[in-house]
């Protein structure tokens, strides 16, 4: 599975939700997941599974039709955690 | 023995390898198993070489840019982008740069454990350009590279921990909580905004950027490559009008002149596009290591976070943020040429994350007029600094481009005038 976490020129804000989503799938015990830093253009090619992002680049994105979660705060690993644990069992 | 030692010393003075050796303690340090930490330092490595490639780019096309624009106007032309001129200080001062920026997040851990600073700084890439600032600026007082890398290291650690406390008593207002800071050296001006917000705004609650309806189109403005490529192109044109076609066919050749500048100002976007790639590179394994050891040595750290993770809190802010800053850097402009300054170019990039940025500040503060007036001022301000820093910096042999946030220029303007101070510079 592979996860892109977005932001606008994917340096800073991308990279934190990174290291947010690596917590998140670490206390879901979930390993073999590759997460990976990009910005909005280079989005659409990642052939990522899920896109982690904020609203606005999530609905920029939203015709790539793959699962999404938005966020507010970058650090909230729990809210990514259980957005996760709803895609998966979805799935 | 004699080719070890040579080996060793050739290897250490390279920039590259000693960030990718940056990158290899920390996977170390983590107990990374052994396949992450050579695929991590090696990524490091090309990083860091990606990044100078970029910083080629930019100057290959800023050099006909530059020579174009004093033809038309008589001036000389500055695009701040932040990315373009660390990567183009790297060549010559890299090693100094990448000591400040490892012995920066180290002093930034200490200060963060002993003061009651808590800040963790997980902004790499402006460690890294304040890294480059401060080498740039304090080699040219004619300071020992030693000397230079320990004050250089000062200043860093000292910024990561001091400037999200300036801003933290703004961040609760945005984020309504103490679980993240502001960390980005465009401080000054977003506590600015909060002031002017506070000062010329409404009620934050009523009259909140919020409770606006925008059209869906204007989300083109949150492509910022784009933007930054689209901008060049109009500077360049404008300016290939002025120069006319027989001085502009010295560099474009054959091509029209208006396809000649399209491709110019896109190619200004890819470098900056191959400078990001770099920047990643080198970021994907240093911050998240500095992370978890910092986390370990100050537990209850609070992270100071770039500024798109306040965006959003205020996303409509951040739509009013881009058209009053840019305003507000053509009011700048417009007094440059007044005054006979140096002409900063508006870069429609800053409009988006710095505008965008003072404008939630503004508008946590004084509602969607606190969020126009606060992006305003910002802009006026920002760019006013950056002109006045030019100067010094220009005549370091730079040209083109320059430092593009307030802390940078304020702290370029402070270096250089302590350093007069003891008849240094």
């Amino acid at each position: 599975m592979k996860i892109a976490c977005v932001c606008a020129m994917g340096l800073g804000s991308s990279l934190i939700l990174r290291m947010t989503v690596e917590t998140a799938l670490k206390q879901l015990h979930m390993k073999d997941v590759e997460v990976e830093v990009v910005d909005t253009s280079t989005a659409r090619g990642s052939q990522a599974d899920i896109i982690v992002s904020s609203h606005s680049f999530c609905e920029q994105l939203s015709d790539m039709g793959v699962a999404m979660i938005e966020v507010v705060n970058y650090t909230d690993a729990n809210y990514i955690k259980e957005q996760l644990q709803k895609i998966l069992s979805a799935q | 023995m004699d080719l070890m030692m040579n080996i060793l010393t050739s290897l250490i003075s390279q920039a590259a390898v000693l960030v990718a050796l940056m990158s290899f303690i920390g996977l170390i340090a983590q107990k990374a198993p052994f396949e992450r930490v050579m695929t991590g330092t090696l990524k490091t490595f090309l990083g860091f070489l990606v990044m100078s490639q970029g910083g080629t780019i930019i100057t290959g096309m800023l050099n006909p840019l530059n020579e174009i624009m004093m033809e038309a106007f008589h001036i000389q032309g500055v695009i701040p982008v932040n990315e373009a001129i660390s990567a183009i200080a790297a060549e010559q001062f890299g090693t100094q740069m990448a000591l400040i920026a490892f012995f920066g997040l180290i002093l930034n851990m200490i200060l963060a454990r002993i003061t009651r600073f808590k800040y963790i700084f997980l902004s790499g890439h402006h460690t890294i350009f304040m890294g480059a600032l401060t080498s740039v600026m304090l080699s040219a007082l004619g300071l020992e590279p030693v000397v230079v890398v320990v004050i250089g290291t000062i200043i860093v650690g000292v910024l990561s921990v001091i400037t999200p406390a300036i801003s933290m008593p703004f961040m609760r207002k945005v984020t309504g909580g103490d679980t993240i800071a502001m960390g980005h050296w465009a401080t000054t001006s977003y506590v600015v905004a909060g002031f002017a917000g506070k000062l010329l705004g409404g009620d934050p609650e009523t009259t909140s950027t919020e409770k606006l309806e925008f059209p869906k189109w204007m989300s083109f403005f949150r492509e910022p490559v784009l933007l930054m490529g689209i901008g060049v192109f109009l500077v360049t044109v404008i300016s290939c009008i002025f120069a006319g076609a027989p001085f502009v066919a010295k560099y474009a050749g054959d091509t029209n002149m208006v396809v000649w500048a399209f491709i110019q100002g896109f190619t200004f976007s890819a470098g900056v596009t191959v400078i990001l790639t770099g920047v990643r590179m080198i970021l994907a394994e240093l911050v998240p290591a500095f992370k978890g050891i910092a986390e370990k040595i100050v537990p209850d750290a609070i992270p100071a976070l770039d500024c798109p993770t306040v965006f959003t809190f205020a996303p409509n802010a951040v739509l009013v943020g881009f058209f009053a800053y840019t305003i507000g850097q053509l009011i700048a402009f417009f007094i440059f040429l007044q005054l006979g300054m140096t002409v900063i170019v508006p870069t429609l990039l800053h409009s988006f994350f710095m505008g965008g940025t003072a404008a939630v500040f503004g508008n946590a503060t004084g509602g969607k007029r606190g969020a126009f007036f606060g992006a305003l001022i910002a802009g006026i301000l920002n760019n006013i600094l950056c002109s006045m820093l030019f100067p010094v910096f220009g005549s370091l042999g730079f040209s083109g481009t320059t430092f593009a946030d307030t802390d940078f220029s304020i702290i370029g303007l402070l270096i250089y005038s302590i350093g007069k101070m003891f008849g240094l510079a």
